[in-house]
């Protein structure tokens, strides 16, 4: 017993202090990805550019420069919409993973952001001819993101639900199923738009943040931090879930009940990210499986992380989709795809070979 | 205050795997659940948890189980379930740590908790591990200590029950009979207020040697019907154990304690 307890006291004191270290790095990294965001741009490259900003936008004591207004209205929102949606999209996929006892889920990858894009796409056609739903604008273009969204979360659930078991074969096929689906409809929505509409539709497949405004942002900000506080709120769940469903209910976890709502959480938060910043991929498959190699895998810390963590990786790819072929500017979606999809045979590969795990 | 088994039936698809079971377990005392491949062993376990749907009554400390909701089925009963899948790293600790979170017990009772119920199994050693590491065998005993530490946790009600499902099924020889010992010693002794303890057990187990030497009753199953809930010896019965498993048996006593063991006749 002795023994044990010094054990402990050891574990306990390294491990804290190596969660202590973990948070504030990642937080940092977080303010220095916003700071950087904010001073680069296509226009100029000023590090002190926030400050002066900040500094004459909330005093309002000069008349703002040309500069200090793009900062203020321009870059500020686009890099808190890139935080809000990373965030949104790394916890999304964190719980989808929970849900599905499975590293390998992903919105992108089951088709949930595919689906809120359809949903959107229709919401766009369709708010052209409606006079009261063009007024509606973003609200109108969310809520059908959210139906897209849940919509497709729910095929894809039930379709993988064998006897109550989620069937990892037929999930990721079920997925497959969704994506070729939602894709055939945008295509097939894309052939009756006009110029105007296919121009946006394009946006809705490849992912940019580019039209983030302040609007957005107020109407995006409160839901997707309900959504990622509410999925917080249901990690001792998740995490016993993890155990195997029958553990989780021999624990006192009423698992159907929990995966239901958990399910209407994501496609909220992947509705409403998608909604404003269009199909971005990997995001919620990378940032969970790079802290669990790291660090740990309790969603007591998981879910804080990963929110940090994908917001940090959006914000960098945010700067890099301006930066790499400016002052032209590369769509986010691909961006992150053309990094994620690479990791994702990596970790693929790893799988087959740890775990002897059945795909 | 215990378990009461009235006319339990399960049918599924028209093909009835339990028929009509009467029994009861008390505290204090570890029941044996033995049986056939397929007698209905693993369906019985699951009724009795509340988990699987039957036809007739069950009632644990006197509240019929379908009025109990799971949260409040967690602190009567624990229970270790044959397989446990756990595709993501969690160190040994955590696993055990896990069966406390939906509970208010402060970080240093969980604690002495997590390391009174890895020693109990043996696994102190792996506390820091990583709990895929482990083998076959090891991750058993963790799961096991999980399931403990659950019933330890809800330390203040009365009686609580553990339903383990072939809780030696990867175990060494060792460990099998470590295993049954701490548990006999946990539902004799496991109570400071009065002598008797008011933990029981329900155990499913192949090796009937190993029911015989560490259970107080032995329930047979065969094909969903029960055949006999009684102490070991009235069961070593060269008879039944025939007419159960269909083979024949030499029956002795074990020197040390005069407890039966069986040996299967090789030809």
């Amino acid at each position: 017993m002795k023994i044990s307890h010094l054990s402990f006291n050891h574990l306990k004191k390294s491990h804290g202090y190596k969660r202590l270290v973990e948070f504030a790095l990642l937080s940092f990294c977080l303010m220095i990805f916003l700071w950087l965001g904010v001073s680069i741009g296509a226009s100029n490259i000023n590090l002190l550019l926030p400050i002066e900003s900040l500094y004459s936008g909330l005093l309002g004591t000069f008349e703002p420069s040309i500069t200090q207004s793009i900062v203020l209205n321009i870059r500020l929102p686009r890099v808190v919409m890139a935080l809000l949606v990373g965030a949104a999209l790394a916890v999304s996929g964190a719980s989808l993973q929970g849900v599905c006892r499975n590293p390998l889920a992903d919105p992108g990858l089951l088709g949930i952001s595919a689906g809120a894009a359809v949903g959107a796409v229709m919401m766009i056609l369709f708010a052209q001819h409606v006079p009261f739903l063009s007024a509606a604008g973003p609200y109108a273009v969310s809520i059908a993101a959210f139906a897209g969204a849940a919509i497709a979360t729910f095929s894809v659930y039930s379709l993988a639900q064998v006897n109550g078991d989620i069937q990892i074969p037929t999930f990721l096929l079920a997925g497959v199923a969704i994506n070729a689906l939602a894709g055939a409809m945008i295509g097939g929505l894309s052939f009756i738009a006009d110029d105007q509409a296919l121009r946006l539709i394009t946006f809705w497949m490849m992912g940019s943040l580019a039209s983030a405004t302040w609007t957005s942002v107020t109407i995006s900000a409160p839901i997707l931090a309900i959504a990622i506080f509410a999925i917080y709120r249901k990690r001792h769940a998740l995490n016993l879930i993890l155990l195997g469903e029958s553990n989780a209910r021999f624990t006192g976890i009423d698992v159907e009940k929990v995966k239901n709502q958990l399910l209407w959480l994501n496609a909220l938060a992947v509705g409403v990210a998608v909604a404003f910043s269009g199909i971005i991929g990997f995001i919620g498959l990378v940032v969970p499986h790079i802290l669990r190699m790291s660090s740990d895998t309790n969603y007591r810390y998981l879910i804080v992380n990963s929110a940090l963590l994908g917001a940090t990786l959006l914000a960098l790819a945010d700067l890099s989709s301006r930066m790499l072929i400016a002052p032209a500017e590369l769509p986010i979606g691909i961006l992150t795809s053309l990094i994620g999809a690479p990791f994702f045979i990596g970790l693929l590969m790893q799988q087959k070979r740890r775990m002897g795990f059945s795909l | 205050m215990s378990i009461h088994v009235d006319n339990l039936s399960v049918t599924i698809n028209g093909r009835k795997i339990l028929v009509d079971l009467n029994f009861t377990c008390r505290p204090g005392e570890i029941t044996a659940i033995v049986g056939e491949n397929g007698a209905g062993k693993s369906t019985l376990m699951n009724c009795l948890a509340g988990v699987a749907e039957f036809v007739g009554e069950v009632t644990i400390n006197s509240h019929p189980i379908r009025s109990l909701s799971l949260a409040k089925l967690a602190q009567y009963r624990a229970v270790l379930p044959q397989h446990s899948s756990l595709n993501f790293p969690f160190s040994v600790y955590e696993v055990v740590r896990l069966a406390m979170s939906l509970g208010c017990l402060s970080q240093e009772d969980q604690e002495l908790i997590i390391a009174d119920c890895l020693a109990l199994v043996d696994a102190t050693q792996f506390i820091d591990r990583d709990y895929l590491h482990l083998s076959g065998g090891e991750k058993q005993r963790v799961q096991l200590a999980r399931v403990l530490a659950q019933l330890r946790a809800h330390a203040h009600r009365e009686n609580r029950f553990l339903f383990l499902d072939e809780p030696t099924s990867a175990l060494d020889l060792k460990h099998q009979y470590s295993t049954l010992k701490m548990l006999r010693e946990l539902c004799t002794n496991n109570n400071s207020h009065s002598s008797a303890s008011n933990i029981g057990a329900l155990v499913i187990v192949h090796d009937l040697n190993l029911a015989s030497f560490y259970c107080d009753k032995i329930l047979l199953l065969d094909g969903g019907r029960l055949i006999a809930h009684d102490a070991p010896k009235q069961i070593f019965q060269h008879d039944i154990i025939k007419k159960s498993f269909g083979i024949d048996v030499f029956i002795d006593h074990h020197p040390d304690t005069y407890k039966p063991y069986l040996i299967p006749r090789l030809q």
